[in-house]
């Protein structure tokens, strides 16, 4: 009977036993260090891209926790195991991103890897990351737009003029116009640069015709930008659409998100109408069809004639706009090549904003004024109680801008409007938004309550969705007497 | 001859017995005092058989004529042992009476009746008079505080608010305020119209076989109030005074430079520009303390009180006066009450008395302002007037509007201020008790309770700023009339046969109501803001008016038998049924039954060789008790005025609509509540043991349920009252008593209360979790079935990020970002479920507002003529949300904490709990429900520290005269970084506490005391 009672007191200590080891720790299996074998040793980034590291980990005691450092991209990150699983693993697939910061400078690193067992045993392995990765096709920064036309001349002449760069180096470009008889492909060496410049004078035939022109660029690690233009020789079009260009380079054109050059009004056939508000004496302006280029048409002053506007970019001189602090109105028609200039006081301009900005006339509540609070509109992505608000410019009160920069990612879509502060996040009191994504610098009034004085209708409930083509700090301009934004890059 | 020899021998008897009466009637006379040498004034001194007696004068003397040297001498006083004395050849007595240390034959107010201590079965506990009173409040509860082992009592709020007292813990959401009894006459949840100074003792019921016989109200306990009455014998007088003053810790918040650093370093860490007005650099370049200039250093407080008792053998009487006032720490803001109470009792003869107790009272009160929260977070560069060239003729217009946030400016609150309320009442209950027949006792008692509210309140017109003014003075009235009646009829049979058989019957019903009569009226735009002008009829604009009645009903039989054999085993039985106008027709009666037994150990002949255990009895009771505090109409669907706008060209139109959904199967909230405990006593009675354990729950707990929309039921009023909740508390107590002397001079005494309950929520509405306590858009307490309740509910903050390697670090196995806006010194948020991203379901349990233990230490000295006596009261367990530690971030341009540059994150290792200063905060440091607002609430605090001296009467006439310095609140010992750990506990409901919200802390009190009796 005692012998009895001792073995069943043994036995439940030793299942007691047994059950708090299992409880608390894990028992070596067979004791021997993890296994690592990691995807690659060696990994080539950049600056703001994230690396992988992939690897297989394994050990039959029981995979622990992994550990990755490297102190100078301030990594140290300990992935345990345990605590995400509840249990120890015996082989583990170690896949984890890291992003490399856009500001990182330096040229190699070493990550650490270290897989640590159950029972403490570890291996680590190092792996190399250098910053010499290419990862960026080459930009055409400066090209034509995807149609150009060119009017028909005695000598008919199209001015190519293109900038490729490349984060890291280009090799070459070529440019192709398969239809022009004689036309020899233009192969330029870039020579491992980072940018290349190539201007061409293109003699055409004088017919009206099409082309297409193809142009690629290839970089050292063989990454490729194509670029086409489809190239049409015309008499004088009725262009749909004329922009306002109030820069002195085909890059100015181009570095903005909307707003450069900006479209303006086309009132008749032949005929348009531009008004600008004029911040500083001796602006110049020119007016181009194109977007991206100041070739090939490019309607300024007449050399022979300022009178008459010319089309041609090369001798047209700017429009000089010698008042400051005025909108200048000018009117003018293409086929005629003639035009007029008038201005408009900033005091005679209006807009339709329903109260004086930053004054204490928002009507909280509708309800003819029972709680007034302050009036401001600004930057609005989500909701009325979160505007970043402009400041209003002193010279004119119409014109307002964003005092922080926007810092955006290539290849953002943005998504937002201009909207009026609300504590209780009310919609549509005071709101301007964009009708048509194509011309995001359009901006049209959508508030409910307006300046009596303002009479154009409302525009259409949308939301301005303008890609952003280049990462970088952007500074937002607004003119609510225009209805014309422009987002361009902070010098 | 043997007949002839007993006639002579009865005769001689008789003769001699003459003989001796004639003979040996002589006086004596005698001084009584107790065992400090001091006389005591009115004791008893009676011969035993007979009514010859006296009682003696201001100096403990007595003087008795025709008495015999057979005689014995019987005294007795209150609070003493009884003696009694062979007169003997002695013609002068010193006698010395004995304190009586024994509280075991202690008479216990029971429901309806009385009892001796020794016989309870239940749970209940007593707290007399000196233990009221040593405490200068407006609400006696307050005094209870640590004393009576598991009753919670949460203070604070300012002058005028009534405690929260949760007895045993929380068995249901409808009111957990415990019912309130005063000399039978059950008058509510508040007792803040009561003097403090006419209470003798207060009893409170905390098992359900004690409140059991209050069936209908009892499920949160039960507390008897006995008013003193008088006694036969001397008239005495007495006056009692204490005045003092409050204070309230100041939080220390920064000074302008500080602010003004802070407030741009928040923007210039985010790397943007500060939007920072300095006007006040030039319009008050000393910065403005606000908390200073919003709130009084001191606030007066105090009591006095006057009383005058006594009688004969056919009436006694006790007549007093009170009067307390307690100001706020504002300016505006103060409580006062004016009470009386006459009681009376005639007895006609042996077989009827006739009781008459009336107390009027008036209550006036202006209301406290709350503006701590202002006073703290006001920008200090900000100066309180606008400059003087700038003034109108408005005054309330002349204050200056802050410059950098949008916090109202908290002095001109304060002085816009202007609510008054009086409240005249009066509390009756004439009764007339029967004995027609031995040990029967026939009862009947009216008690009325009536009290008439009148208050006024006004808005001044006002315009500091666009965005801090009133368009139009508003000016409003409101008028309520409370009258409450009970009509209680008990019969006590009361008898002993058999020698050791004990019983007590009693059988009654009861009949009450409790009816409100109210009226408002209100308008916009008086002519100016002049007092004149402060009336309704003043306004011009929008006019409101609005007024009802509601009233409730209750008819109760009950009926309760006590017995005990041999004062060894105790049987109690208590039954009530109950009828309440507040349940449909089928469902108005229920029947609340109780029992309950003990065993005194000690009486048994096996304990009486031992000298260890003086008493020892063990008790255990099972009960059930009801609760209605539910609106008097909820079963009943209502129709009400509603307008909605309609139509293409809008239009407000005004019609009828459901404005409550009633339901028609309405019944009782039941809790059932189980007790055991044991009640001992060691060492001549010195040290005294009391432990329970218990478990109360609640089923059919009335609750509102969302009910189904597609009923058609409007979306604001669709809410139905149903019995469909449980909730369970589950706790321990344990007191022990220590009372001794140390040599003839030095008495002491000791006491410790301990206690701890868990509340549990077995089912609420069904509908899922009840989240409240709003936080940014976000709920702060989550209670679920099955669960505790007053739990905080949020993400587990880890610290702060202390450099980029924490940052980038903080992803899940896969590197993905966590937080992807956080900085180094922000706060890490836990990933807990490992899913990648910090969402709804990492939230975890991360604290609870109820306490695992409450604790309460009474100590008692006396040497010579001093007495010192120091209450200490403490939570530990319970953990506070605070909110102000966003007094830290400087969030819409606030102040801040003193202290706050060093104190937030400026740099790996300068801080792990306060994030850096950002303006935009978007890691949402300050605005997620987080661990990083929870604290240990738990601390310790003297409640009281009392000094007091008593003069001897030689020097003051003969008269008893006790000064006393008292400090209320004196010290906390608390690792809580808030103003006050206890406020918070008061919260909204027992669903909602915990949370700090810079609500009105509780002061510390200095006062001086003066007793004065004769």
């Amino acid at each position: 009977m005692n012998v009895s009672f001792l073995a069943f007191l043994s036995m439940a200590l030793s299942f007691s036993t047994v059950s708090c080891s299992d409880d608390s720790s894990y028992p070596d299996v067979d004791g021997q260090d993890p296994t690592m074998k990691m995807a690659s040793e060696h990994i080539q980034t950049a600056a703001g891209r994230s690396i992988s590291l992939k690897g297989t980990l394994e050990d039959k005691d029981g995979i622990a926790s992994v550990n990755l450092k490297c102190a100078d991209l301030n990594l140290n990150k300990t992935i345990d195991l345990i605590e995400i699983y509840g249990e120890p693993k015996v082989s583990y697939d170690l896949d984890y991103k890291f992003q490399i910061q856009k500001d990182e400078i330096g040229e190699s690193f070493t990550v650490t890897v270290t897989t640590t067992d159950v029972g403490g045993r570890s291996v680590s392995q190092d792996v190399l990351v250098t910053m010499d990765g290419d990862f960026e096709s080459p930009v055409f920064t400066v090209a034509p737009g995807s149609e150009v036309a060119v009017l028909l001349k005695s000598e008919t002449r199209f001015a190519l003029t293109l900038n490729i760069s490349d984060d890291r180096a280009l090799d070459y470009v070529t440019v192709q116009i398969p239809s022009i008889s004689g036309y020899e492909p233009k192969r330029i060496e870039a020579n491992g640069q980072k940018s290349v410049e190539f201007k061409d004078k293109i003699i055409l035939p004088s017919v009206l015709k099409v082309y297409d022109i193809v142009m690629t660029a290839y970089d050292k690690s063989g990454n490729s930008t194509i670029k086409t233009t489809t190239l049409t020789v015309s008499e004088l079009q009725d262009f749909s659409k004329m922009y306002l260009a109030d820069v002195a380079t085909v890059e100015e054109l181009n570095s903005d998100v909307f707003g450069v050059p900006m479209l303006i009004k086309h009132t008749g056939a032949y005929e348009y109408e531009a008004e600008y508000y004029n911040q500083k004496a001796g602006t110049n302006i020119f007016f181009i069809p194109q977007k991206t280029d100041f070739a090939p048409i490019c309607f300024g002053l007449d050399p022979e004639d300022s009178n008459r506007l010319t089309d041609d970019p090369e001798t047209a001189k700017p429009i000089v706009l010698s008042q400051a602090g005025v909108y200048y109105k000018v009117k003018f028609n293409t086929m005629n090549s003639t035009y007029s200039i008038s201005t408009l006081s900033v005091a005679n301009a209006i807009d339709p904003a329903p109260h004086e900005f930053n004054s204490i006339s928002l009507d909280t509540w509708d309800n003819g004024g029972s709680w007034l609070q302050k009036f401001y509109f600004g930057y609005m992505t989500s909701n009325p109680r979160e505007v970043a608000t402009f400041v209003q410019d002193p010279t004119n009160p119409h014109l307002y801008s964003l005092p922080d920069p926007l810092v955006l990612e290539a290849g953002q879509k943005m998504n937002f409007v201009i909207h009026n502060w609300h504590s209780d996040g009310w919609w549509n009191y005071c709101t301007w938004r964009v009708d048509n994504s194509d011309a995001p610098e359009t901006f049209d009034y959508y508030g409910n309550k307006k300046n009596p004085a303002w009479t154009e209708p409302n525009g259409k409930d949308n939301w301005a969705k303008p890609v952003v083509q280049k990462s970088g700090s952007y500074k937002l301009w607004f003119d609510a007497h225009l209805g014309r934004g422009k987002l361009v890059p902070v010098k | 001859m043997r007949k002839q020899f007993i006639i002579k021998r009865a005769t001689a008897f008789l003769f001699f017995s003459m003989l001796c009466l004639i003979s040996f009637a002589q006086s004596i006379t005698g001084t009584i005092k107790d065992n400090t040498g001091e006389a005591i004034i009115g004791a008893n001194v009676m011969v035993k058989g007979t009514t010859n007696g006296t009682v003696t004068d201001l100096d403990g003397n007595f003087s008795i004529n025709g008495v015999k040297a057979s005689d014995i001498l019987s005294i007795s006083y209150i609070g003493y042992l009884p003696q009694s004395i062979k007169v003997g050849n002695q013609k002068n007595f010193q006698i010395v009476l004995a304190a009586d240390t024994k509280t075991l034959e202690e008479v216990v107010v029971i429901g309806y009746g009385t009892v001796k201590k020794s016989d309870l079965t239940s749970s209940i506990s007593t707290v007399k008079s000196k233990q009221i009173t040593e405490v200068t409040t407006g609400n006696a509860m307050d005094a209870l505080q640590g004393k009576v082992n598991g009753v919670q009592v949460m203070s604070g709020g300012g002058p005028g608010s009534a405690p929260k007292v949760l007895i045993r813990g929380v068995t249901t959401v409808n009111g957990s305020d415990p019912l309130y009894v005063v000399d039978g006459m059950p008058v509510g949840t508040n007792i803040n119209f009561l003097n403090s100074n006419d209470i003798e003792s207060m009893e409170v019921l905390k098992d359900a076989s004690a409140a059991a016989i209050y069936g209908t109200r009892g499920s949160n306990g039960v507390i008897l109030i006995t008013t003193k009455k008088g006694s036969a014998g001397t008239t005495r007088f007495t006056f009692s005074a204490n005045a003092g003053f409050q204070t309230i810790g100041n939080p220390n918040m920064a000074d302008a430079a500080e602010y003004e650093e802070v407030f741009k370093t928040r923007y210039t860490n985010d790397g943007r520009t500060p939007t920072w007005d300095g006007t006040g650099k030039t319009t008050n370049p000393n910065g403005t303390d606000w908390w200073n200039e919003t709130v009084n250093k001191t606030a007066l407080v105090q009591n006095y009180s006057f009383g005058v008792s006594g009688g004969n053998d056919k009436l006694i009487y006790n007549l007093s006066l009170g009067y307390f006032r307690n100001n706020s720490q504002f300016d505006v803001g103060y409580w006062d009450k004016i009470n009386a109470r006459l009681n009376t009792e005639y007895t006609f003869n042996k077989y009827v008395k006739l009781g008459f107790d009336i107390a009027p009272r008036v209550e006036s009160w202006d209301n406290t302002p709350g503006q701590f929260s202002s006073a703290m977070s006001m920008d200090p560069t900000t100066p309180i007037m606008r400059p003087e060239a700038e003034w109108g003729d408005n005054e309330y217009s002349n204050y200056q509007r802050s410059y950098n946030n949008q916090t109202w400016n908290p002095v001109a609150s304060v002085a816009r201020s202007n609510a008054h309320s009086r409240e005249y009442g009066v509390l009756l209950n004439p009764y007339v008790q029967v004995t027609p027949i031995k040990n029967l006792t026939l009862r009947t008692q009216l008690g009325i309770n009536a009290h008439i509210r009148r208050s006024d309140n006004f808005v001044p017109q006002f315009e500091i700023n666009q965005l801090e003014k009133s368009t139009y003075s508003n000016v409003s009235r409101g008028m309520t009339e409370w009258l409450d009646w009970n009509w209680t009829n008990t019969a006590n049979y009361m008898t002993t046969f058999a020698e050791k058989h004990n019983i007590n019957l009693m059988a009654g019903f009861t009949a009450e109501r409790s009816a409100t009569y109210d009226v408002y009226a209100g308008r916009d735009a008086t002519p100016n803001n002049s007092d004149q002008l402060q009336e309704v009829s003043a306004g011009t604009l929008n006019q409101t008016s609005s007024g009802g009645t509601s009233y409730n009903t209750l008819l109760s039989y009950i009926g309760r038998v006590m017995y005990n054999y041999d004062n060894r085993y105790y049987l109690t039985a208590s039954i009530r049924m109950d009828g309440s106008s507040k349940f449909p027709q089928g469902n108005k009666y229920a029947t609340f039954p109780s029992v309950s037994a003990a065993w005194r150990l000690t009486n048994e002949p096996f304990m009486q060789n031992q000298k260890v255990i003086d008493n020892m009895k063990v008790r255990a009771g099972w009960g059930r008790v009801g609760n209605q505090s539910i609106s008097n109409s909820a079963y009943l669907t209502l129709v009400g005025q509603s307008d909605a706008v309609f139509g293409s060209s809008p239009a407000r139109l005004t019609g009828t609509t459901i404005s409550s959904v009633g339901n028609r199967n309405l019944k009782w909230e039941t809790v059932e509540d189980y007790n055991f405990g044991i009640d001992m006593s060691f060492l001549d009675s010195r040290l005294d043991v009391t432990m329970d354990v218990y478990q109360k729950k609640s089923t059919d707990m009335l609750y509102p349920k969302q009910n189904i929309l597609a009923l058609g039921y409007p979306n604001w009023n669709s809410q139905v009252t149903m019995n469909i909740g449980s909730m369970k508390a589950t706790g321990w107590e344990l007191g022990l008593g220590w009372h001794d002397k140390i040599g003839k001079k030095f008495d002491y005494n000791v006491g410790v209360n301990m206690s701890g309950v868990k509340n549990k929520a077995v089912k609420l509405s069904g509908d899922g979790p009840i989240s409240v306590g709003d936080f940014n858009g976000d709920q702060i307490i989550r209670n679920e079935d099955g669960g505790q309740i007053g739990r905080f509910y949020g993400y587990i903050a880890d610290g702060l990020f202390q450099n980029l390697e924490e940052v980038y670090a903080h992803t899940d196995e896969h590197g993905k970002v966590l937080q992807a806006s956080a900085q180094p010194g922000d706060i890490r948020f836990l990933d807990l479920n490992h899913d990648g991203s910090i969402n709804e379901k990492d939230k975890r349990y991360i604290g609870n507002a109820y306490p695992d233990l409450m604790l309460g230490v009474n100590l008692g000295m006396k040497y010579m003529n001093f007495d010192l006596s120091a209450n200490f009261y403490g939570t530990f367990g319970n953990d506070i949300y605070n909110k102000t530690k966003t007094l830290y971030s400087g969030a819409s341009g606030s102040n801040v904490y003193a202290g706050t540059l060093a104190a937030a994150w400026h740099g790996e290792g300068t801080s792990n709990d306060i994030p850096r200063l950002t303006a935009n905060d978007n890691n949402q440091n300050y605005t997620r429900v987080s661990s990083f607002f929870v604290e240990d609430g738990s601390y310790m605090r003297c409640k009281l520290l009392q000094l007091g001296y008593t003069v001897p009467k030689s020097f003051v006439g003969g008269v008893d005269l006790r000064l006393s310095l008292s400090a209320q609140n004196l010290f906390t010992i608390t690792g809580y970084s808030g103003m006050d750990p206890e406020r918070p506990q008061l919260g909204n409901s027992v669903l909602d506490t915990g949370i700090d919200n810079t609500a009105y802390p509780n002061p510390r009190t200095f006062l001086f005391g003066v007793d004065f009796k004769f």
